[in-house]
């Protein structure tokens, strides 16, 4: 955990999470043992939500740019155990080109946080 | 009913209230912080799924299973009730309780046929089902510890069997294994492992051959009976899922010899138990196999926990996937013989050695009830177990710093646990 502390509350932070992202496609560059899809699908379960639309994170390259243009969200942040690895200079230039801002942060230690990224707004209506 | 027989029920009795009383000390911890890893998600989804499917008949469960054919169907298949009233992996660990039972029983059993008796067997037996690293895995919705525990429980029954002859005990020999294969998709792995045992150890008997093919044949067949449902219905993905994220290209995966692969699963292994407890636990089931070589009675046994555990090793080894609590199985046999080799008494015979030993004994005695003593603060092998030290795959700490510093510079919500 990056910390002498306590595991956090898992299934709050799933649920603070998908009460951002919702169903909308989301792409999930940081996922480890606390935040991960399996969480999400699960918080969607049991608030008998639509499970959010995830993108698999793709490491690098034009993957991950046609994964960033596709996604409403980003659920971004520091982790010293993701299950996947991310290009964090590639997503970082990512999120500025395409103008996304983070909307949502949960710190759960020094070392360990999420922070979700949202499309701006005209983005976002532009593809209903 | 003879006195050892009434003896070693007694020794059962209390080896499965202790595991009990210690596992719902580890739930609660579990309960009050309200963590569940990325595993326990999965499979409370997939007895979810089954608790529906199981509401619309036998033929709604074969297609759920063929649904989540990557996973094994036993324990979400057990706790679909519970998911029926609450999905929650906090819940549904309550799955894991029959699995703690058996494992005490078998325990008693295995450490029975050690040579031990008496208040030896009962403490012995409560002292190994409720080590802490075998433990820490009852405390998540995870098939680790079934696995383990019916592993256990298939050398008890085998044990049972008198080497086959017994045909109830060699049924429940065959249904051990059967389960075993469906309880984790790894579980032939095991089932092979004590298999391959058996086998050496039959290979070795003389006499009442007819007997013992009997018994042979009885638990092939309740084995079989038992696995082949799921492995008929989902075996295929299941196979697919084995060789793929075992031996293929994934994220799991990577490429290294022979050699390196056994390091990394030692590695690996010493990593998950906690290496101090990994080395104590090394060191007294040598020391226990060696003090069962001697006795003509414990050799038997104790070769066959000892081939089992190290066949499994090697079985895992050949696979680069760290995977989670793969070497559970062996763990619980090597916990086995160390609590053999603390609680049996010492041999009678003088002299330096002795003297040497009984000290050596005195210190494991310390070490061991100095982690039970620690059980409640057994969270920290279940922060181990959820993944948050697998590191297989490489972090990109200081981009992620980066994007973290630029997130700082913008405006946003920021909630803290």
């Amino acid at each position: 955990m990056g910390c002498e502390c306590d595991p956090p509350n898992s299934d709050r932070l799933a649920r603070r999470v998908l009460a951002v992202v919702s169903d909308k496609p989301t792409l999930l560059a940081r996922d480890d043992a606390l935040l991960n899809a399996e969480s999400q699908r699960f918080a969607a379960l049991r608030s008998g939500r639509l499970a959010p639309q995830l993108l698999a994170p793709p490491s690098q390259g034009p993957a991950l740019k046609d994964a960033l243009t596709r996604a409403r969200y980003v659920v971004a942040g520091r982790t010293l155990a993701p299950y996947h690895a991310v290009d964090g200079w590639a997503l970082l230039a990512g999120l500025a080109k395409r103008r996304l801002r983070p909307v949502f942060t949960y710190r759960i230690s020094q070392a360990k946080d999420v922070t979700v990224y949202a499309a701006p707004r005209s983005d976002r209506r532009s593809r209903r | 009913m003879g006195t050892t027989t009434r003896s070693s029920r007694r020794a059962a009795a209390i080896a499965c209230a202790v595991a009990l009383v210690a596992f719902l000390v580890v739930l609660a911890a579990r309960w009050q912080h309200g963590f569940a890893n990325v595993d326990d998600y999965l499979y409370a989804r997939q007895a979810h799924e089954f608790a529906r499917a199981l509401a619309n008949g036998p033929a709604a469960l074969v297609e759920a299973w063929r649904a989540f054919g990557q996973n094994a169907p036993l324990v979400p298949t057990l706790a679909a009730p519970l998911a029926a009233i609450d999905p929650s992996p906090h819940l549904l660990t309550l799955a894991q309780l029959p699995f703690v039972l058996l494992l005490a029983a078998s325990c008693t059993v295995l450490l029975r046929a050690l040579g031990l008796a008496g208040a030896r067997l009962a403490l012995a037996a409560a002292a190994a089902a409720s080590a802490p690293p075998l433990l820490a895995w009852a405390a998540m919705f995870h098939f680790a510890f079934p696995s383990a525990a019916l592993t256990v429980a298939a050398l008890a029954a085998y044990m049972l069997s008198r080497g086959l002859r017994s045909l109830v005990a060699s049924a429940l020999f065959g249904l051990a294994i059967g389960l075993l294969c469906v309880a984790r998709v790894i579980g032939p792995l095991y089932a092979g492992a004590l298999i391959a045992a058996v086998a050496g150890d039959q290979l070795t008997r003389h006499g009442d051959w007819r007997e013992r093919l009997r018994g042979a044949l009885v638990a092939c067949s309740s084995a079989v009976l038992v696995a082949t449902p799921w492995w008929a219905a989902a075996g295929g993905s299941a196979l697919r899922y084995l060789t793929t994220a075992g031996y293929g290209e994934s994220p799991f995966t990577h490429e290294a010899g022979l050699l390196e692969r056994a390091r990394e699963r030692f590695d690996w292994t010493t990593t998950e138990t906690g290496w101090l407890v990994a080395c104590v636990v090394l060191a007294l089931a040598a020391l226990g196999l060696a003090r069962a070589l001697r006795n003509d009675r414990s050799r038997r046994p104790a070769l066959l926990m000892a081939i089992t555990a190290l066949c499994a090793m090697t079985g895992l080894a050949t696979s680069t996937n760290a995977g989670t609590g793969f070497a559970l199985p062996a763990i619980a046999l090597a916990v086995c013989l160390a609590a053999f080799a603390v609680a049996a008494p010492p041999a009678r015979r003088s002299g330096r050695p002795a003297a040497g030993l009984r000290g050596l004994r005195a210190l494991c005695w310390r070490v061991s009830l100095t982690s039970a003593a620690g059980l409640p603060c057994s969270m920290r092998y279940l922060r181990q177990a959820s993944g948050s030290d697998r590191s297989g795959s490489s972090a990109h700490p200081d981009s992620s710093r980066r994007a973290q510093r630029w997130a700082a510079s913008a405006t946003h919500l920021t909630a803290t646990d």
